[in-house]
């Protein structure tokens, strides 16, 4: 049957896990080179070009998600307008100053050593990184009629599952740069790990949550994800997977094999986490709106379902 | 002035004239409506069982979700209350029909833009009523100032304690209904 509920792709879930990845794990290296960590030096430069990748391919996606993509500057054009064009605008701003800043660890820079200029371009990214990170959540609480994006709690999951996607994202890059059995790797590891308990926790807590709520909408989101059509892919892809497995990987083995793969998996859920989280949130139904009409693909199938039964009628018939 | 638009759900029979009135005024493709109607029930247990109609279009919002959330200003307010599209400005980011509580914006294939109701604004701006209202033989539709208390409207919604759908949602509608 024709659902009459809207929803978004699955291009601006990706766009909100790109960005909240890539933004995540810039802030962590950004930090560490602020509070003196001579590792900074040597992984910076690539974390924060993949982490300029990341965004960038994020912002793609969403331009192509545009009927009118080459009318997506006007997103920017009233810059406090709305939430949307308010994300586009630090987004607008992010992505060039992780360049900005990715450029002062390359030697043929001619402005490498200025070290102030780079702490000024450093706090400057990651304040507008938190910013980018943040919006997402406060942006789908706009939706009065969706209460299960309504909940107050909704900016911190993204941030929890955010920030443990961008330290996986991080310890995978640490490994390829050859740095997986450094302190600070390993350090990031347990950070991810304590991260991971609290998105066990608070995830099922916000459905869980939802699920006792007193608006209709808001249960019915939460049920699609506890019980519903979208169940297998949260407890399985989201909570397993996503995050109880690399937990007990993180905590059990600490080799590069072992890494990877929690680091993998932890980003495996996290697509999982942000394409549930966008398709659960379902609209208060209007009167009557329950009552499903078949789409033209299923008038098509019925139409050619009863053709052919007629044609075996015929052929029952006229088989004499 | 406030236009606003009092169904009375008592009256409606699910004809649909409106919805076709409307495509026809709007030039519609067949598959898009501004105006739909919905059949609810029946409920209840027999012999005592309740059904009726009702039509739901754009619901124009004083505090309209879609107007503060489009990000290019394509929706708008008029200064006669009507929420209205730019469609030079909607660049079809969706995010009007994600955040409409009423699900009454749909995405027009053909152009790319987001479209809906427009109360007929052209017709109220030369001084005729909206095509629906228009339409309707059972007189189930009134459209008038919400602003003026002498208005037929605002006397028909006081006197029959006419409501908006979901007002606790708090988007404040300027579509009122009768309700059977």
């Amino acid at each position: 049957m024709e659902k009459q509920q809207e929803h978004w792709g699955s291009l601006p879930a990706w766009y909100l896990f790109l960005a909240a990845m890539g933004t995540s794990m810039f802030i962590i290296v950004a930090v560490t080179d602020m509070l003196g960590n001579q590792i900074s030096a040597q992984i910076n430069g690539w974390v924060s070009l993949v982490s300029f990748a990341m965004s960038s391919v994020g912002a793609m996606l969403l331009m192509l998600e545009l009927t009118h993509k080459t009318k997506g500057y006007l997103i920017i054009a009233r810059p406090f307008a709305s939430i949307l064009s308010f994300g586009g605008v630090i987004q607008s701003l992010y992505i060039p100053l992780v360049l900005v800043y990715a450029s002062f660890f390359f030697n043929f820079i001619p402005w490498v050593g200025l070290v102030w200029l780079k702490m000024i371009v450093a706090c400057l990214a990651i304040l507008t990184g938190l910013l980018y990170v943040s919006y997402a959540g406060i942006e789908l609480g706009e939706a009065k009629g969706r209460a299960f994006w309504n909940g107050g709690g909704l900016t911190c999951l993204f941030l929890i599952n955010g920030a443990a996607t961008g330290m996986a994202a991080l310890i995978l890059l640490m490994i390829i740069l050859g740095y997986d059995g450094q302190a600070y790797t390993l350090a990031i590891k347990d950070l991810s790990v304590a991260l991971l308990i609290a998105q066990a926790i608070t995830v099922p807590g916000y459905v869980l949550g939802m699920r006792l709520s007193s608006a209709e909408e808001a249960r019915q989101g939460a049920d699609k994800l506890w019980r519903g059509d979208l169940s297998r892919s949260f407890w399985v892809g989201v909570i397993t997977l996503g995050t109880v497995v690399p937990v007990i990987i993180n905590l059990l083995f600490s080799s590069e094999y072992s890494l990877s793969l929690s680091s993998a998996l932890i980003l495996f859920g996290g697509i999982f986490f942000r394409v549930d989280f966008l398709r659960a949130a379902v609209r208060a139904a209007l009167p009557g709106e329950e009552r499903d009409e078949p789409s033209r693909k299923e008038i098509v199938e019925l139409a050619a379902t009863l053709e052919s039964r007629w044609q075996e009628k015929a052929r029952w018939l006229n088989r004499e | 002035m406030h236009w606003g638009l009092l169904i009375n759900l008592k009256k409606c029979v699910g004809c649909q004239a409106c919805t076709i009135a409307c495509q026809n005024e709007n030039a519609l493709p067949s598959d898009l409506k501004y105006c739909k109607v919905a059949k609810v029930g029946p409920h209840g247990r027999y012999p005592n069982l309740t059904s009726y109609n009702i039509t739901v279009g754009c619901m124009h919002c004083e505090d309209a979700p879609c107007v503060d959330g489009c990000p290019t200003g394509a929706s708008h307010h008029r200064v006669d209350g009507i929420v209205a599209i730019d469609p030079e400005k909607c660049v079809g980011c969706l995010f009007c029909m994600l955040v409409c509580p009423y699900g009454v914006r749909q995405l027009n294939d053909e152009k790319g833009v987001v479209e809906k109701c427009t109360m007929c604004c052209e017709r109220l701006d030369e001084g005729r009523v909206t095509r629906c209202v228009e339409t309707c033989q059972l007189q189930a539709r009134l459209v008038g100032d919400l602003d003026d208390p002498e208005s037929e409207i605002v006397k028909q919604i006081h006197k029959q304690n006419a409501q908006p759908l979901y007002h606790h949602l708090g988007t404040k509608p300027s579509v009122y209904y009768i309700m059977p």
